[in-house]
């Protein structure tokens, strides 16, 4: 084998070449289909995303060069936002975490600490799953308190459940897709795909900036008993659904 | 005037505004590229199409989210999403059957044009191709054999174009030591 990098790339080309395409199927009379079905809501929004359930929660689109001025963005329409916000964010900083942190305690001491239940999700047999391992995240200067259980079920993708009594931000990187799920929990519910900021933030509105992280993780958020609940893993989103719908 | 004339980012201007006719016109002009993405990573054409129109329909959802730029990474990028959470499905339910003791179908593959590629060493290159990570796959995918300029690489990668070159000879360069090492029956064009 000559040991060549524009040999490479010329057989990479050829490859290339000879895949013998399926001719290309008419997708438009489908896909359109598909919107009527769903009841796409940018039919029924005026230029932004929709106001989902105005009386429940607002979700918001601000548009933010960097992390760094997305707080006082975020703070500065305070009064839209409810648990969950959603913005675009022009730049990802690569310098942000990935990782999930917190203290590793027992579901009992992180239930004391949170000063209310953890919720569990079912596994496929209908018995409530025990998480392989529980961090208890106390943001900030205190005020807002976190719970992260992973599970690693016998069928299916490990993930992680996380239940916060916390305001949550997004900030969707280029091609990241936020998609809006009907039916979960009590408030506004999102699918999200593609690299993220997660952001925390505290009652008072004011963004927790040790708490920022980011992720590409397929990840479904909704709100629940005045939690913000996050759900993620290598997980599809009919998956995703099927665990979140069984938390109780 | 008619919607095939307009530029990109008039129809998903008009798009946005609920005009269901643009969008459809962004799908044909489109659909293409897109089902030929979802056919390089599913290797399955009824799949692909399901994965493919998924896609557009994500998209037509997001539409408020498209800022500047070309439109065709932006759409690339929304179909290769669905199209690797699709494959990492299928792979969970092929080992989930395999622990059950079942017998899993074969993995699909492209069909492949002999007379342009020798099917044997295709078969290995792709192969080589598959113990990259996703990433630099997806990378070489977009570049060979969807064409997609380094600007539109940029666009979605987030990522300067200068970036997209250092990745792209990173993951040529990992390529080269994969063949070397676990595929030497591989044997390379040459350009000489």
């Amino acid at each position: 084998m000559r040991d060549d990098a524009a040999d490479l790339e010329l057989s990479i080309r050829r490859l290339a070449a000879a895949v013998s395409y399926p001719r290309t199927p008419d997708l438009a009379a489908g896909v359109r289909a598909r919107i009527s079905a769903r009841a796409a809501p940018t039919t029924a929004r005026p230029g932004t995303w929709s106001l989902a359930g105005a009386a429940l929660a607002a979700v918001v689109v601000a548009t933010a060069a960097l992390v760094g001025i997305v707080s006082p963005a975020r703070e500065a329409m305070a009064d839209l936002f409810d648990r969950i916000s959603i913005f675009e964010a022009e730049d990802v900083p690569e310098d942000l975490p990935t990782d999930i942190r917190g203290e590793e305690v027992t579901i009992e001491e992180a239930e004391r600490r949170m000063q209310r239940r953890i919720h569990l999700p079912d596994a496929s047999d209908g018995s409530t799953m025990s998480p392989q391992k529980v961090l208890y995240q106390e943001l900030g200067t205190g005020e807002a308190r976190g719970v992260a259980s992973f599970f690693e079920p016998d069928h299916g993708a490990p993930f992680v459940l996380m239940q916060f009594d916390a305001d949550l931000a997004k900030g969707l990187g280029f091609g990241a897709q936020a998609t809006p799920v009907d039916d979960l929990g009590d408030g506004e519910a999102w699918w999200l795909e593609g690299l993220r900021i997660v952001q925390i933030y505290d009652e008072s509105g004011r963004l927790i900036r040790e708490a920022q992280r980011q992720t590409d993780t397929n990840t479904l958020v909704w709100t629940e008993e005045g939690l913000v609940f996050r759900l993620e893993g290598d997980l599809s989103q009919e998956e995703a659904i099927q665990i979140a719908q069984s938390v109780h | 005037v008619s919607v095939e004339r307009l530029e990109d980012w008039e129809l998903v201007a008009l798009a946005r505004r609920g005009d269901q006719g643009a969008y459809a016109a962004l799908v044909e002009r489109h659909q293409e590229a897109a089902f030929r993405t979802a056919y390089l990573v599913l290797r399955d054409a009824p799949e692909a199409e399901d994965a493919a129109q998924d896609a557009f329909v994500k998209a037509f959802q997001a539409l408020d989210r498209f800022r500047s730029g070309s439109v065709r990474p932006w759409l690339l990028k929304i179909v290769m999403n669905e199209s690797l959470n699709r494959v990492k499905s299928r792979q969970r339910r092929a080992a989930a059957a395999e622990r059950a003791g079942r017998a899993t179908s074969t993995e699909p593959a492209w069909t492949l044009d002999e007379t342009v590629m020798n099917k044997e060493q295709a078969q290995l290159l792709r192969r080589a191709m598959d113990a990259l990570k996703e990433e630099e796959r997806t990378l070489i995918y977009l570049r060979y054999f969807l064409m997609l300029s380094e600007e539109e690489l940029a666009q979605y990668f987030g990522c300067p174009p200068g970036t997209v070159k250092s990745r792209l000879h990173r993951a040529l360069g990992k390529l080269r030591s994969i063949v070397v090492r676990d595929y030497p029956g591989l044997v390379l064009e040459s350009v000489r």
